[in-house]
């Protein structure tokens, strides 16, 4: 498989990787409640995230394909995270290559929040996945309440043979070395409710990007941005569907600059007014998509400081690698 | 002494061949094809002589190219004297066919290398064609482009490498002024603090630094070196 060029001593930031990625994307099939958006590409490095360390993983073989999926609520359109226990088989001729694996959360540029691996190959042919998804494991409101709670399947099958490889490595684009390392970062590789710009007609798969600020209801305290990381913050009236107890119900969503992709398992607690670290529990909206938040007593005029501790426990894809750590606290004022 | 001599030459060689300032691709692996020297200056009448450079450190296994398609293109002005193919392949185990065919129509030299093998390919840097082009006597001034149109590498485990280009321009009696480029592609979004000052021509002479792969003629006199210092503390 081609090995990709990189940046070297990249910055601690997003940046500009040295191409943009080339990928061949599968119908979409159903899994219960789940939509998966199979996706394939070129086996590469990617870097796995555990506390505060990065770690590198290499392709473990010369023969193979990076393989992705996209899971999403088909009424919402909402990108979901999967829970931890999914695995994916891959066979041939129903015998399997090798062992069932747990396809690792990833964060990319141009895909946005993705699952995947690599996944080693004997031999060109027709292969067959298998992907067993288990309820998902975070809470879900608004629409997404109630749903995504019973296991479900689905299989899809894909050729390995050299019009793919030429197809997916023909596709790279390397950018002017001058970009490398630049801050800034490649476009998604489709819009969040267009098709791609691929080589077969299917139903669209969709890109993870949060809303933008525009589009939250309630009193918006605005965006703050820390280590390439906008955070937007707005305050729901009690009588929110998320509010519960008594007070408001604080949202807070953090997100890419340039691309809004989520950023899933973080730590993150507020200090209201000075009040002690609040944590905030990571939730999916049907209208809010990904966040984090509480409910908590705000009143006009509170200083509302967001505190981060660990970073997003996500692999990364070149440009993303060296993003999201040790982000400074940022801090709203209720009006 | 004689033996420090011949292992110091060794090191000269090695040095010759190595560091020659081919470009090599930032993090490694892909293949880069290069048409050097990037920019050269003719008057009407003179023949010019290019190399195109072709190298590939193959995949993190150690499997190696198998494959070769290139087609390179020369534009007008200038006129194909000569082609000079030195196969890239040449020096794997197993049996090599080679093909090159000149279409002076359309201005383009295409080459197929394909070795047939159980081993593990090639990988390296070397010169796989050497151009010679002649600017015609009533050749008005022109930036002539010679340059990678397309281009398979492919490795012996069947998958191609992504291919990194860079292309030469022939300034045809002075050349002409072009206006500057816009660098940023389509589909990328820069930072507020993004710093494009740094052009390719400030990169491009830029010796690999620590972080990067060492190219083969790095390699072989890191090895020489130290057979000299080994073969001295005989």
């Amino acid at each position: 498989m081609p090995e990709v060029p990189e940046v070297e001593d990249p910055p601690a930031s997003i940046y500009v990787p040295t191409h943009r990625e080339s990928m061949r994307m599968l119908e979409p099939v159903h899994a219960g409640d789940y939509m998966v958006g199979p996706m394939l590409s070129y086996p590469h490095p990617f870097w796995l995230v555990d506390g505060d360390e990065t770690e590198r993983v290499e392709p473990e073989a010369g023969r193979g394909v990076h393989l992705m999926f996209t899971l999403w609520d088909m009424e919402t359109g909402v990108v979901l995270p999967a829970a931890s226990g999914a695995e994916l088989l891959v066979e041939q001729d129903d015998e399997p290559i090798g062992a069932p694996l747990s396809p690792w959360p990833m964060l990319s540029q141009e895909m946005g929040f993705h699952f995947g691996d690599n996944i080693p190959l004997p031999e060109d042919g027709t292969y067959t996945v298998t992907l067993d998804l288990p309820p998902l494991d975070v809470e879900l409101a608004g629409d997404l309440a109630g749903t995504f709670d019973e296991s479900a399947s689905a299989s899809f099958t894909f050729d390995y043979d050299d019009e793919f490889r030429q197809s997916v490595v023909g596709g790279i684009e390397y950018f002017d070395e001058e970009l490398w390392g630049e801050p800034g970062a490649i476009e998604p590789m489709h819009g969040d409710d267009e098709h791609g710009d691929h080589d077969h007609d299917h139903g669209a798969i969709p890109y993870s990007a949060l809303p933008p600020a525009s589009e939250y209801s309630g009193t918006v305290l605005g965006t703050a941005e820390t280590g390439d990381v906008d955070v937007i913050a707005s305050v729901l009236p009690a009588d929110s569907r998320l509010a519960e107890g008594d007070g408001q119900y604080l949202l807070v969503s953090p997100r890419t600059t340039y691309n809004r992709v989520p950023l899933p398992d973080m730590s993150l607690s507020v200090s209201v007014a000075g009040s002690d670290p609040i944590s905030l529990t990571q939730r999916i909206d049907g209208t809010y998509d990904h966040h984090y938040g509480t409910t908590a007593a705000i009143a006009d005029g509170d200083e509302i400081a967001v505190t981060f501790g660990r970073p997003p426990q996500v692999a990364r894809h070149q440009g993303y690698e060296t993003a999201f750590f040790d982000l400074d606290p940022v801090h709203f004022t209720v009006s | 002494m004689g033996r420090t001599v011949a292992i110091v030459l060794v090191c000269a060689l090695a040095l010759a061949l190595g560091l020659a300032g081919h470009p090599v691709s930032a993090g490694d692996g892909s293949v880069t094809i290069s048409v050097e020297p990037e920019t050269v200056e003719a008057t009407p009448g003179e023949t010019v002589t290019l190399e195109v450079y072709l190298n590939s450190h193959g995949d993190l296994h150690g499997n190696g190219v198998g494959d070769i398609d290139l087609d390179i293109s020369y534009a007008a002005p200038l006129e194909l004297e000569s082609v000079d193919h030195d196969p890239w392949l040449a020096e794997a185990e197993g049996e090599l066919t080679t093909d090159v065919a000149v279409d002076r129509t359309n201005r383009t030299v295409s080459v197929n290398e394909t070795l047939d093998t159980a081993g593990d390919g090639v990988r390296g840097g070397d010169t796989i064609l050497t151009l010679s082009l002649t600017v015609p006597d009533d050749a008005e001034p022109a930036n002539a482009a010679v340059e990678v149109d397309e281009a398979t590498v492919v490795l012996v485990t069947d998958w191609p490498q992504g291919v990194i280009q860079s292309s030469a321009t022939v300034l045809v009696d002075g050349g002409i002024e072009e206006s500057a480029e816009n660098h940023t592609p389509d589909g990328v979004t820069l930072g507020e603090d993004a710093d494009l000052s740094e052009t390719a021509d400030d990169t491009d002479d830029e010796p690999d630094d620590e972080d990067s792969i060492p190219g083969p003629g790095v390699v072989a006199l890191a090895v020489a070196l130290l057979l000299a210092v080994w073969y001295r503390s005989r």
